[in-house]
């Protein structure tokens, strides 16, 4: 390779604050390629794209434009065709596909807007990239796949070098990502530079030629990735073995603490489910979106009325009719939308660390004081990073806002905990973190566990059990070496229990 | 038997249907304020005085707000009446419903506000002008053509400015005499209460209060027994309420006369129309038919002749 | 702290500060101690009331009923002495059985918002409509006297020369903000408004914290109904409250609660309601024009909360 790189960052170097977020990152760009550029949340990925475009001027370092040194704005960069897609779509969604293409550049006939070449020119760029888009719908109309497409023809009908996107396949279906990755092929091809960042280290093993990662605002490695795993590629953003990120599995005592017995929700959606839970247990539930798994802990909290069947708490047969009674029996449940439902954001951290059991705390007066020193306690075992007690939660981390979370059903000296999805959006590292505390509680039988969740090599890694579910129902149980992906997949699929391979054909 | 049930039945319907013989629609705004409640208490009197007449009929509705009076005069059009009685909330927005209960046949009767046309049957109003006026004048004449007055007027409005501009007329041949102050009391004896006692702060000496109706005047009162002033002062209100008139019979020093802006005008003119229907005309008038304009005088009321317009049983 | 963070935090106290003085300049007698006592007093059942709104909006709610509500209860306040006679226990009973009704009344509009799903924007608006229909047709749309000069008395009444509205007020104050700040209800007030789902999921009985602010609205308008009632010695069947509703909300908002619930404080009503009073005084005292009136009020107001929120805009 000897041409010249079309975009170069020269030793460039970010601080926010007193944070060091990007430290001597030195990368190029070279036209007619796909980058991949991953690393976790907080190394400094967004920091980079957003001085690629322009969006922020580094503390130190250059930037080089094929090969002249140049000072990027965002006007600037749109000039020179740089180009972000960012993740929340930038559409004006009542216009139509072609007016927002030329929004803010309409093409000018005799004072008025060019309506027809404006037309013609989206239709040339939908058929370019081989879409099925009408230039004529509002963009309100369309799927997020195609609202993607619309952005990137923004990109296009201003004459792109290079086209940054970041996380653009967050929620777009298989088949939109594949279309998407189709489009991107083809943009390479025709000599666009394409940045892509994502979380999916598959797809960027699918879609990139080429390889950047970033940790702890350092780039520790570019080049090739053709012979990467993902569990490599994560090795480096994580800078630790993969085989360490799940603790070794707790043993299991017999007594058995928490036990389902035919339980049917009024609403159809849980059918006559029984299960036991044994005491230091790692109950893994599998199962695809909408198998009721989310249902069936609601269930079991009172938040959906039950309409038969028996919760018996370490033997004892028990009715639960609200979140408080679960949690008066020692039964907490860490709901699966985060923000939406596991935490109050405008509170101070502390307030939502004791939000629960605050019960034990006061009787009428609230004790900020006491309240700081529990949040203390879990600040320093489960590493919760905060500038202090008082910090508002909005603005923690998804992996410190999880640990939060768990802080707040800890401090309720609960003995059964259900979480439900407990790493969703949850960087790397702290990742390994939950999982070490759930390890830790189950191991010294402090508390049993129940585990939903719809990514494999967790339930895998993790859970001594794992139940699958499909349609309400248990559909199977997996133990031991029956823990395995085709295994899960299968029963969660409906297919009858089979491990072997000529069957799997 | 059957036959005997249906001339039963024929002559029933037909007692029902002479009972009918005059509707009489009444469309006022609803109590929002001292002198509106007046008005809807009167206008329930003067419907329950013709209560034995059976061959009278009468539905009085109350509105928050010109659209909805609107609203209401065309149900009372669709339902069907012979006169229609009503106090418009807004001129304008009112002007076209009542043109067309005018141009149908209906006797219409424009209560206090006139509307933006000439097509209408009677007009009855009160006086605005010499209501601000005569209040001036009484005022000038007590304090001797020298002194500090205030003035705690309504809700802004054109009935508002012209009573206020009058009031003003009546204190120009008086240089001496100073207005100090002229603020909105919104009608409301809480509003009126809250100016007065900020007022009394602000000046030293204040020697007369004109405010544009008594429940003001009553917030008035409680400032200056609060403030401790409640002597050496002349104090007018209007509308002849029924707590002031009382001071004035009972010869209370601060209140001593008052002025007439009757709500009880509904009344008069839901007596015009059930005239009107019945043929009738007015006693001592030669013409047949009745007046089309009658503008009622603002009366003067004083310890002597305050009985006559005490009405306790009255809201207002 | 630079001057934004300052100006962010204290914003309310400061825009407060510079009406005081602007009105204080333009004319002496604004600052004379007695119009700042009269300033309080005039603010006190407005605040009352505010107060009591804050709590309402903090849970996620709002009571447009307020007004009609106060007329209802300063009503309810002036007939029981007038059945009871004029002594001062007969006082103290009507006062106690107003508040107890208040409270109920409260609960009602608590209930259905909560228990019977209905927006609180329409359980209030039908609540409105029905307490004044009630104080209408029970006066003939006229006025309610009280025959009771004991109870006449409370509102004028002064104790160490200060009046007796104006202290009510600051006591309630200082327990309203001790309830809602340093409470565990108050936290849970804060709770289900921020985020009700995330309350709900942390074994907070939602529909009884929200219900219960409701009660507190219901009191703080029985309490301001009292004293109104008695300062006037009567209540206008129709005029009586209107607009409070805006007022008690303005106060509350111009003091930093958010509409959507989660955010404000006791101390951020009461300066809002003392700016609002500061306003409708300075008006009077510097003698500004009828008309203008309204557009100096929405200035003032609108520079007010202009100042607070130039934290959120950085």
């Amino acid at each position: 390779m000897t041409e010249m790189p079309v975009l170069h960052a020269r030793n460039v170097s970010m601080k926010f604050g007193e944070a060091l977020v990007l430290d001597n990152v030195d990368v190029e760009f070279y036209a007619g390629r796909v980058y991949g550029v991953v690393g976790e949340n907080g190394a400094g990925k967004s920091t980079l794209m957003r001085i690629l475009s322009g969006f922020l001027q580094p503390i130190s370092g250059q930037i080089h434009f094929e090969g002249k040194q140049t000072v990027l704005n965002p006007q600037r960069a749109k000039h020179l065709g740089i180009v972000l897609v960012p993740q929340e779509l930038n559409l004006v969604e009542p216009l139509r596909v072609y007016e927002n293409i030329f929004l803010g550049d309409e093409p000018v006939k005799h004072i008025l807007i060019d309506r027809k070449a404006m037309i013609d020119r989206s239709s040339e760029i939908i058929k370019s990239l081989d879409v099925q888009i009408d230039p004529a719908e509002p963009v309100e109309k369309l799927s997020t796949g195609k609202k993607q497409m619309v952005e990137i023809m923004k990109a296009l009908s201003r004459n792109v070098k290079i086209l940054i996107m970041d996380e653009p396949t967050a929620s777009l279906s298989e088949d939109e990502t594949n279309k998407l990755f189709e489009t991107v092929r083809k943009l390479r091809d025709s000599g666009i530079a394409v940045i892509f960042v994502s979380h999916r280290l598959k797809e960027i093993i699918q879609i990139a030629d080429e390889l950047v990662v970033l940790r702890d605002g350092k780039k520790v490695y570019q080049g090739d990735l053709s012979n990467f795993s993902e569990a490599q590629i994560a090795e480096m953003m994580v800078g630790r073995k993969m085989s360490e990120i799940y603790p070794e599995k707790p043993t299991i005592e017999e007594k058995t603490v928490f036990e389902v017995q035919n339980l049917s929700s009024t609403d159809g959606k849980i059918k006559d489910v029984s299960f036991a839970l044994k005491n230091g247990e790692i109950l893994g539930f599998y199962g695809l979106v909408g198998a009721g798994r989310t249902e069936l802990m609601q269930t079991i909290i009172g938040i959906r009325k039950l309409s038969s069947g028996e919760i018996f708490v370490d033997g004892k047969p028990t009715v639960i009719k609200s979140v408080k009674e679960a949690m008066k029996n020692g039964i907490v449940y860490l709901p699966e939308e985060r923000k939406l439902a596991g935490l109050v954001l405008n509170f101070e951290v502390f307030k939502n660390t004791t939000l629960m059991a605050l019960d034990k705390i006061s009787k009428i007066f609230t004790k900020p004081k006491v309240e700081v020193e529990r949040f203390e306690y879990y600040r320093k075992s489960f590493d919760i990073r905060v500038r202090s007690p008082y910090q508002i939660t909005r603005t923690l981390s998804g992996g410190n806002q999880q640990k939060l979370v768990l802080s707040k059903l800890v401090e309720t000296g609960a003995k059964i905990f259900m979480l439900d999805e407990p790493t969703r959006g949850v960087d790397i590292n702290s990742r390994y973190q939950i999982y070490k505390i759930i390890s830790e509680l189950a191991s010294k039988k402090l508390a049993s566990f129940i585990v939903i969740s719809s990514d494999l090599p967790e339930i895998i890694g993790l859970c001594n059990r794992v139940i699958v579910m499909r349609d309400g129902e248990v559909v199977g149980e997996a133990t031991g070496d029956g823990i395995n992906e085709a295994n899960l997949i299968y029963l969660a699929l409906g297919f009858s229990v089979s491990q072997d391979d000529e069957t799997r054909e | 038997m059957k036959k005997v049930l249906v001339f039963v039945l024929v002559l029933l319907s037909l007692v029902t249907f002479a009972a009918a013989k005059y509707r009489i629609g009444v469309a006022i705004p609803a109590a929002d304020h001292g002198w509106t409640g007046g008005m809807v208490w009167w206008a329930q009197y003067a419907i329950k005085q013709y209560a034995k007449d059976s061959t009278l009929e009468f539905t009085l509705v109350t509105a928050r707000e010109p659209s909805e009076q609107v609203a209401q005069v065309q149900t009372l059009l669709a339902k069907g009446i012979d006169a229609l009685v009503i106090n418009p909330y807004e001129s304008a927005p009112l002007t076209p419903i009542c043109v067309e209960a005018f141009r149908k046949g209906v006797y219409t009767v424009i209560v206090d506000r006139g509307i933006e046309s000439e097509e209408y049957n009677t007009y009855i109003a009160g006086d605005n002008y010499m209501y601000g006026y005569l209040a001036g004048k009484y005022i000038a004449d007590k304090l001797k053509g020298k002194g500090n007055v205030v003035i705690i007027e309504g809700i802004p409005c054109s009935i508002n400015t012209e009573r206020v501009e009058a009031f003003k007329d009546a204190l120009k041949p008086y240089p001496n005499i100073k207005i100090l102050a002229q603020q909105p009391g919104n009608w409301s004896r809480e509003t009126a209460f809250q100016v007065m006692q900020t007022l009394l702060t602000k000046f030293p000496q204040i020697d007369a209060v004109w405010t544009g109706d008594d429940d003001m005047l009553q917030g008035v009162i409680l400032a200056l027994q609060q403030a401790k002033r409640d002597k050496n002062i002349v104090l007018v209100g209007g509308a002849g309420q029924k707590e002031i008139l009382k001071m004035i019979m009972d010869g209370n020093p601060l209140v001593q006369i008052d002025f007439t802006y009757p709500p009880n005008m509904i009344a008069t003119a839901i007596n015009l129309a059930v005239m009107q229907l019945k043929g009738q005309n007015l006693n001592g008038f030669y013409q047949k038919g009745m007046p089309r304009k009658i503008i009622l005088s603002t009366e003067t009321i004083t310890k002597e002749n305050a009985k006559d317009y005490y009405f306790p049983d009255s809201v207002f | 702290m630079h001057l934004r963070d300052i100006l962010s935090k204290y914003g309310i106290l400061f825009a407060l500060i510079v009406l005081v003085l602007i009105a204080g300049i333009l004319s002496p007698a604004f600052l004379k101690v007695e119009n700042i006592t009269n300033i309080f007093w005039q603010t006190s059942y407005i605040g009352i009331i505010a107060v009591g709104m804050t709590f309402i909006m903090i849970g996620g709610g709002i009571d447009l009923s307020v007004g009609s509500f106060a007329a209802l209860m300063g009503a309810l306040a002036i007939q029981t002495v007038n059945a009871l006679g004029d002594t001062t226990s007969s006082v103290i009973l009507s006062i106690l059985i107003t508040i107890a009704v208040g409270a109920l009344l409260g609960a009602g509009s608590g209930l259905l918002v909560t228990k019977g799903r209905i927006p609180p924007f329409v359980v209030t608006l039908g609540a409105m409509a029905i307490y004044r229909s009630l104080v209408l047709n029970f006066a003939n749309g006229g006025v309610y006297m009280s025959r009771s000069s004991k109870y006449s008395s409370i509102g004028m009444m002064r104790v160490l020369g200060l009046p007796v509205p104006m202290i009510v007020f600051l006591i309630y104050v200082v327990v309203a903000s001790i309830i809602l700040e340093r409470t565990k209800f108050g936290r849970y007030v804060y709770a289900i408004g921020a985020n009700e789902t995330a309350a709900l999921y942390s074994a907070i009985n939602v529909d009884r914290i929200r219900t219960a602010t409701y009660v507190i609205g219901g009191i703080s308008v029985s309490i301001s109904a009292v004293l109104l009632s008695s300062m006037m010695s009567s209540v206008s069947s129709s005029s009586t409250g209107n607009g409070f509703e805006l007022d008690a909300i303005a106060a509350a908002v111009i003091g930093g609660t958010s509409l959507s619930g989660g955010r404000g404080t006791i101390l951020g009503t009461f300066l809002g309601a003392l700016v609002l009073g500061v306003i409708n005084n300075m008006l009077v005292m510097l003698n500004v024009a009828v008309y203008l009136q309204g557009l100096v009020k929405g200035l003032i107001i609108i520079s007010a909360v202009f100042i607070q929120n130039l934290r959120t805009n950085d």
